[in-house]
């Protein structure tokens, strides 16, 4: 798998520093799943914090952080019921336990269908599939903030290129674009 | 030349499948719509 585009900078930091919602989050650790070079930013980015952590002054703990901060770590990855599917990475697991095929598709247009991936957190902010036919566009739309989208199987083209499975286009509420599925990709 | 494979229960093969996230609802609006709403004054 090549992956030719990349989440911007400050986006990946922010993934780091742990201050996304849970969509994004989601979103951005499903893209580390399917691209090394970004694990490999991300390991660095890390360690960057890491240094700054370091030298901050210390300061006294809330009563009780050690503890919560212990048994955080004890829970595990998954729920112990969800078996990772083979067709989707591991962070997307919990929201699709059985994999795409048992994605719930609501019509949304001509060729397009999308299936909403309901989260934990209570933000405003939305993770959904967006399944596009191929050689039809994606629906103008409009959004209040960011937007990433991870192509997860075939591909699409705009005026930023050709994106393919692993690619992500991290996009701000002033981009316009019109994807096209790609025939036969 | 490259031939669409539409099967009768229109299962859409090949495609391509994203997982988005954005940070307010998602609103698409069709050309239509964009074309009849300034008849009607919305």
């Amino acid at each position: 798998m090549t992956i030719t585009h990349h989440p911007d900078m400050s986006t990946l930091m922010a993934f780091s520093a742990g201050t996304f919602d849970e969509p994004y989050a989601v979103v951005i650790a499903t893209h580390l799943a399917m691209s090394e070079g970004g694990r490999d930013i991300m390991h660095r980015l890390n360690a960057i914090g890491g240094a700054l952590l370091d030298d901050e002054q210390e300061t006294e703990m809330s009563s009780g952080a050690l503890d919560r901060l212990l048994a955080a770590a004890d829970q595990p990855d998954l729920p112990e019921q969800i078996t990772p599917s083979s067709d989707v990475p591991l962070p997307l697991a919990p929201y699709l336990p059985n994999g795409l095929t048992s994605a719930k598709w609501k019509w949304s247009g001509p060729g397009v269908a999308i299936c909403d991936l309901p989260t934990r957190d209570e933000s405003s902010s939305r993770l959904m599939l967006l399944r596009v036919a191929a050689g039809r566009p994606v629906p103008e739309h409009s959004h209040g903030g960011q937007e990433l989208t991870l192509i997860l199987s075939g591909a699409y083209r705009d005026r930023f290129g050709l994106f393919g499975p692993g690619d992500i286009a991290d996009h701000d509420e002033d981009v316009e674009h019109k994807p096209i599925a790609e025939m036969g990709a | 030349m490259k031939m669409l494979n539409i099967s009768p229960s229109l299962k859409w093969e090949p495609d391509c499948i994203c997982l988005v996230a954005v940070d307010a609802p998602l609103s698409f609006r069709s050309r239509l719509i964009r074309t009849l709403q300034p008849l009607f004054g919305l």
